[in-house]
């Protein structure tokens, strides 16, 4: 296989250019950046609720107050980057009403949940680092309040990714056999998921799609797929997790990663028909734009008096 | 330049450490109808990791900021070159050519 790799100076010149609010913006620009802005506002608000529902089911004090701490650390990322949306005219009401209503997506792996406590260490490392792999190199990406906002994210990102290994640590050191295996098999069920996440291989015409032109998407998704192999596969070998080489392995020839491709068909039903708990998520949303919507309306309407 | 519209964001200024010279940066905006209000959710927004010092919230619609039509005037160095060290750097390499000043004569 022959990549096509264009030109570092076409590459540069691509990312070179960086844009702020005030600044005159590319026809077609500011449409892009707030749609990336609203899309990860969404990600983060509805992928915290997984997280949100095992508060009052952790197993003890102190992983309950990290786990805290990383639900309202999403929630804040969903304000930040709700913001850069909505300067480009985007409103968080708009999102979370148009994801209510069903008129937006959600990234696959925001349509499940955790069956067991053991799962949601590696699940939520599984998460963390192609978040972070994702945020390393978009926050390189053109437009900088977006940029700005990410770098602020990753500081925590870490956070979550530290506590992540913690918790599958204590589980793979501490936990019965039962327990181990459920984390072995939490590896085994979010890995396609997370290798879904990062998008369908490269097409060959990639580089024409407009949020790679104007800068916004900053690597191509099988570079992003390889990165974060490189990045945690380690990881969680050392965690003791068994990493089927059928399910990615390494090939020194290749100096590349091959991977179970995951179900690209069941992701696509899944993005477009909804998850096992879709619907749960829908409703959440639903139900809090109309338990706050009394105190949103009269907060903006002293704010505008 | 002009004047801020939103009365509901506030744009965030905060200072991180134990570095006292370090000026108080520009970190983000909140969105709020209280200014009280918005100055606690920049705190919980803004100030989750670092050490924070100086926490303050500016109503954008109260702000009057630049735009791209105003770079020409912010742009000091080309409007204003008598301003610059390359100035007073001609002016001390002439002094140094003119040689030793003569003692007034008594």
């Amino acid at each position: 296989m022959t990549l096509t790799t264009p030109p570092l100076t076409d590459e540069d010149e691509r990312l070179a250019r960086k844009y702020e609010l005030w600044e005159e913006l590319p026809e077609g620009y500011r449409e892009a950046a707030a749609r990336i802005a609203s899309f990860q506002a969404l990600a983060e608000l509805v992928g915290v609720l997984p997280f949100a529902e095992w508060v009052d089911r952790a197993p003890d004090y102190e992983r309950k107050q990290m786990l805290v701490a990383k639900v309202q650390d999403e929630v804040g990322h969903g304000h930040v980057t709700a913001r850069v949306a909505e300067d480009l005219g985007v409103g968080r009401e708009q999102i979370l009403v148009d994801f209510a209503e069903g008129r937006t997506k959600l990234l696959n792996i925001f349509h499940y949940g955790f069956e067991s406590w053991e799962e949601l260490g590696p699940a939520a490392l599984l998460m963390n680092s192609s978040a972070i792999v994702q945020f390393q190199a978009l926050d390189q990406g053109t437009y900088l309040p977006y940029a700005r906002a990410l770098r602020k994210i990753e500081k925590e990102e870490s956070f979550h990714y530290h506590h992540a290994i913690d918790l599958t640590h204590q589980t793979m050191v501490r936990g019965s056999v039962a327990q181990r295996q459920r984390a072995q098999e939490a590896f085994e069920l979010w890995l396609p998921r997370l290798l879904a996440y990062f998008g369908p291989p490269d097409s060959d015409t990639y580089q024409q799609n407009p949020m790679y032109r104007f800068g916004l998407k900053v690597k191509s998704n099988d570079t992003l797929r390889q990165e974060w192999l490189t990045k945690i596969v380690p990881v969680f070998q050392e965690l003791g997790i068994f990493v089927d080489p059928a399910l990615a392995r390494f090939d020194e020839d290749r100096q590349a990663w091959d991977y179970a491709s995951p179900d690209w068909v069941e992701t696509k039903r899944i993005i477009k028909e909804g998850g096992p708990r879709y619907g749960d998520w829908r409703s959440k949303i639903q139900l809090s734009l109309e338990r706050n919507g009394a105190y949103r309306d009269a907060a903006l309407a002293r704010a505008a008096a | 330049m002009r004047r801020g519209t939103e009365t509901d964001v506030y744009d965030v200024f905060a200072k991180f450490g134990d570095d006292a010279t370090e000026p108080i940066r520009w970190v983000g905006s909140v969105r709020s109808g209280d200014p009280e209000l918005a100055w606690h959710a920049a705190k919980e927004i803004y100030t989750r990791r670092e050490y924070c010092t100086v926490l303050w919230v500016a109503q954008r619609s109260g702000m009057v900021v630049s735009g791209p039509e105003d770079e020409a005037i912010l742009r000091t160095p080309d409007r204003l070159t008598y301003r610059l060290p390359t100035g007073p750097g001609r002016r001390r390499r002439a002094r140094i050519k003119a040689g030793p000043v003569q003692p007034v004569p008594r």
